[in-house]
């Protein structure tokens, strides 16, 4: 019965099919780079996903969702500092911590909305990254350098291990995503972004769907954050930079936010432009190699004027799908 | 038979200086058509909002099924049997209309806060959104996104959602606003069904609908009531002809 929801998912699947064989090809070629590459890629995109379902679905803009993403990696850091390096032990404080902290300030927040409601989850997450600057116990601006976390099982420094974890952990979410975006919470999730007072009118006091929302959002960047620093193997406040935030943003709408693999769309597409166009213009136009990100702002500019829905909307509308979600 | 759905005392409503609801007092009888009339500005909107929640009044009380709701927000309001149609058209335009009373069937069978099966799909959900779509004739339309689907049509369905929770009161917002003649008469029987299931207060422009539908009249006007009563006593009255003047009731 519910197989359906995941069949018109073609370019989640697909994605997720080529970063499960992409190590044979990179230890055939001999690019155990490309590995990292993806890592970093898979990271981004569980995070970007996470705050697509408040963001897309649920029509939040917060722009404070790397400070999730720091607390994650900070849960791993601080865990390991104090000498706790089990990784699982890690993930449950991870989503403990960011699951209060996510209730505490969508509690606050989401009484406020539009602009508002951006400049709010800005300003929490400035507060939060100031707050680890400030941390000189743990390495403050300079950050924290630690061993990849033991996941008791798995060991990380085994080769591939921390692909294989970080990969897994992109197809639960994923599964979990779409399974939330579909049922009856994520409808009334999609049904306030449409039209909340019609929506509340019909006797949902909405607020409440938003906060659980926003704490499934930030739990989700949470994770993501725990595993970013067994991959960086180095924690600081730079991985919660608020253009870090933007960054997610940006990823989300280039990939498409009213579709499930919009996110994930959008992380690969910005990440591999963000390696490869420097190469590219290295070897055509070396004079402005260095301020490749001329080349790159315009194209997402493009993407975002004549893509309504970003790539995802360009594909579906080329495969004449035009069904979202 | 004289069972009191709702009872409105003297409210007031003060945007700085401006008296919008000035200690209203007004009763909806079970089972009736109330329809409540006066010119544009007279505060009709207004009052429509306090009672349902989206404004609270600076005084007085409202009781719903004797039961005090000035307190109460807009959705404990809803839940507590009040259901409503918006003066401009307010229904959910990026889902189809199906999926308008799908949201309505979920709120109304209090699983909102269920997270895996997926919702759409869902035979029992599906069964009793069409059944709150035929309230309003409007099954034909289910798989119809609402951004494609007329205006009249949109009103149908508002129609079908204020219903879809087999509210004791409904609130209409002028329902025929924008809607056309064939529309406006479909409405209208709809309408006139209504008391069989639940009380109305109607709020419309559209003077034939008031007087074919209205069991009773409440004129409005500056923000006072200046007249409750039965048709004919309301078309007879010299000072909402004043308040008309202009226009023949």
């Amino acid at each position: 019965m519910n197989s359906h929801i995941f069949q018109n998912n073609h370019a989640m699947w697909a994605i997720l099919f080529v970063f499960s064989i992409f190590p044979i090809f990179s230890s055939i070629l001999d690019l155990p780079f490309w590995n990292d590459v993806l890592m970093r890629i898979m990271l981004l995109g569980i995070a970007a996903m996470g705050l697509n379902l408040i963001l897309g679905f649920g029509g939040m803009v917060s722009f404070g969702h790397a400070a999730f993403l720091g607390i994650g990696a900070y849960c791993a850091g601080i865990s390991q500092f104090f000498g706790l390096d089990n990784g699982w032990l890690q993930l449950a404080i991870t989503i403990f911590i960011c699951g209060s902290l996510g209730l505490i300030i969508g509690f606050l927040a989401l009484r406020t909305t539009g602009i508002y409601f951006i400049m709010i989850t800005l300003a929490f997450a400035q507060m939060i990254y100031f707050f680890f600057v400030s941390l000189e116990k743990f390495g403050g601006d300079d950050g924290l350098i630690i061993d990849r976390s033991d996941f008791i099982i798995i060991d990380l420094y085994e080769p591939l291990r921390l692909y294989y974890l970080i990969l897994a952990t992109l197809i639960f979410t994923s599964i979990l995503l779409t399974m939330i975006v579909h049922s009856r919470f994520g409808v009334i999730l999609r049904a306030i972004k449409s039209n909340e007072s019609r929506v509340e009118a019909m006797g949902i006091t909405t607020l409440r769907f938003k906060i659980i929302a926003y704490v499934i959002s930030a739990i989700v960047c949470g994770i993501a954050g725990c595993l970013f620093a067994s991959w960086q193997e180095f924690v600081s406040p730079d991985i919660m930079h608020w253009t870090r935030s933007g960054e997610l943003m940006i990823i989300i709408i280039l990939g498409g936010l009213t579709y499930i693999a919009g996110p994930l769309v959008g992380a690969v597409v910005f990440l591999l432009l963000e390696e490869i166009l420097p190469e590219l213009l290295h070897f055509f136009a070396p004079s402005i190699a260095e301020n490749w990100m001329v080349i790159f702002g315009p194209m997402l500019v493009a993407v975002v004027i004549f893509g309504k829905g970003g790539i995802m909307g360009l594909l579906s509308n080329y495969f004449d799908r035009g069904r979202n979600v | 038979m004289c069972e009191i759905v709702l009872e409105i005392s003297d409210i007031t409503k003060k945007f700085g200086a401006l008296v919008a609801t000035d200690s209203v007092s007004l009763e909806v009888k079970k089972g009736e058509i109330h329809a409540l009339i006066g010119p544009n500005g007279a505060g009709k909107t207004t009052l429509v909002s306090q009672i349902f929640g989206d404004l609270s009044p600076d005084s007085g009380s409202i009781l719903l099924n004797s039961r005090d709701i000035t307190k109460l927000s807009v959705a404990e309001r809803s839940n507590g049997g009040i259901g409503r149609s918006f003066q401009i058209s307010n229904v959910i335009t990026d889902f189809t209309v199906l999926e308008n009373a799908i949201v309505a069937e979920i709120s109304k069978s209090r699983t909102g806060l269920k997270f895996f099966s997926p919702a759409f799909q869902d035979r029992g959900l599906i069964a009793a959104a069409n059944k709150t779509l035929g309230k309003t004739n409007i099954e034909h339309l289910a798989q119809r996104k609402v951004a494609d689907i007329g205006h009249g049509e949109r009103r149908l369905l508002e129609l079908a959602l204020a219903l879809s929770s087999d509210p004791t009161l409904v609130l209409l917002d002028e329902p025929m606003a924008g809607a056309g003649p064939a529309e406006t008469k479909f409405m209208t029987k709809a309408i006139s069904k209504l008391r069989e299931k639940t009380s109305v207060l109607l709020i419309e422009h559209d003077m034939d609908v008031v007087f074919q539908l209205a069991d009773r009249i409440s004129v409005l006007v500056e923000g006072k009531i200046v007249a409750s009563g039965l048709p004919d006593q309301i078309s007879q009255n010299k000072r909402v002809q004043e308040a008309y003047l202009g226009s023949t009731l």
